[in-house]
């Protein structure tokens, strides 16, 4: 399934080499969708609160622990179609307190992808 | 919308482009001129025009075209309404309504808004001479003196300061906007 494809810095729509809107293919179309989905703050969809992440309840300057918001994200990132298993691996926690980490995903035809935040 | 950033996820926030194309597209379907325009010309009755104001007049049930009796008789000042004329300047009474006595007027808007405005007073007047004074008061404003009379014998008198002209005179007589207590017998008197 495709998907609009998104500038890694800004988040944000860019143009193909015709000017047009640049879209994605499986499987980055995956990871990123993945990437989208774990971005989303919980109550923020206005038509589906469900979808997300409890950023702001139970993340965002709270004591968390790290295997809870590793099995968050991965739960998040199920939802995504087309997302056979996917596995959160938290990589470090920068001094300018940035967390970072990656998203193994196994797609449902067997492929295996990553995305990172 | 009123506030298209509102409903953009934050982790989009700060995507230039794709903002833009959502600003463009608010600024493309925004309905807020189209409104603004269905209330001032149907919905505020002060400003409404044309169909607007027919359509209030259908809300308090009153008709822009006016039935208008032309035609003025002999008559004497005793008489009940406002037809009446002296001797030598018209002819008398045949006894039934002529046909071709009758015209149809197309009230202008402002006229048409004044007249709502009555008959939307006399839906819910209660008849005291002072109501039925505010009444004329908004039909007539600025024309002249126009008052009611309290006969003391079941009767009432609409009496004016000015000669009406002939769509006033419909008015008063047949838009059913002047309105009569039970019982009361309602005469008309122009005095000069």
């Amino acid at each position: 399934m495709k998907t609009l494809l998104l500038d890694r810095a800004t988040w944000d729509l860019v143009v193909d080499a015709q000017g047009n809107i640049a879209v994605a293919d499986v499987p980055y179309a995956t990871a990123q969708d993945v990437s989208s989905a774990v971005r989303v703050f919980r109550g923020e969809c206005w038509y589906n609160t469900a979808l997300g992440l409890p950023y702001l309840a139970g993340v965002l300057g709270r004591n968390q622990s790290a295997a809870l918001f590793r099995a968050d994200v991965a739960q998040a990132a199920l939802a995504v179609p087309n997302v056979a298993r996917a596995t959160c691996v938290l990589t470090s926690l920068g001094a300018d307190r940035k967390l970072s980490g990656q998203i193994y995903l196994t797609l449902e035809n067997g492929s295996t992808t990553l995305a990172s935040f | 919308m009123q506030n298209v950033g509102q409903t953009v996820l934050s982790q989009y926030a700060c995507s230039p482009s794709l903002n833009a194309l959502l600003e463009g597209w608010n600024q493309c379907f925004d309905p807020a001129q189209s409104i603004e325009n269905w209330f001032a010309s149907i919905w505020n009755i002060e400003t409404a025009q044309g169909y607007g104001l027919d359509v209030w007049g259908r809300i308090v049930g009153v008709s822009r075209v006016l039935r208008m009796a032309s035609g003025q008789y002999l008559g004497f000042a005793e008489a009940n309404d406002l037809t009446e004329q002296g001797f030598n300047t018209a002819p008398s009474y045949a006894g039934r309504v002529v046909v071709g006595d009758f015209t149809n007027c197309s009230l202008s808007d402002a006229g048409f808004r004044q007249l709502i405005y009555a008959k939307a007073l006399a839906n819910i007047t209660d008849c005291s001479v002072l109501s039925l004074n505010a009444i004329l008061r908004t039909l007539f404003a600025g024309q002249g003196d126009a008052w009611v009379e309290d006969n003391a014998n079941m009767s009432m008198t609409y009496a004016f300061g000015f000669g009406p002209t002939d769509v006033q005179v419909s008015i008063i007589e047949n838009a059913g906007v002047l309105p009569r207590p039970a019982g009361v017998a309602v005469f008309y008197s122009i005095r000069g």
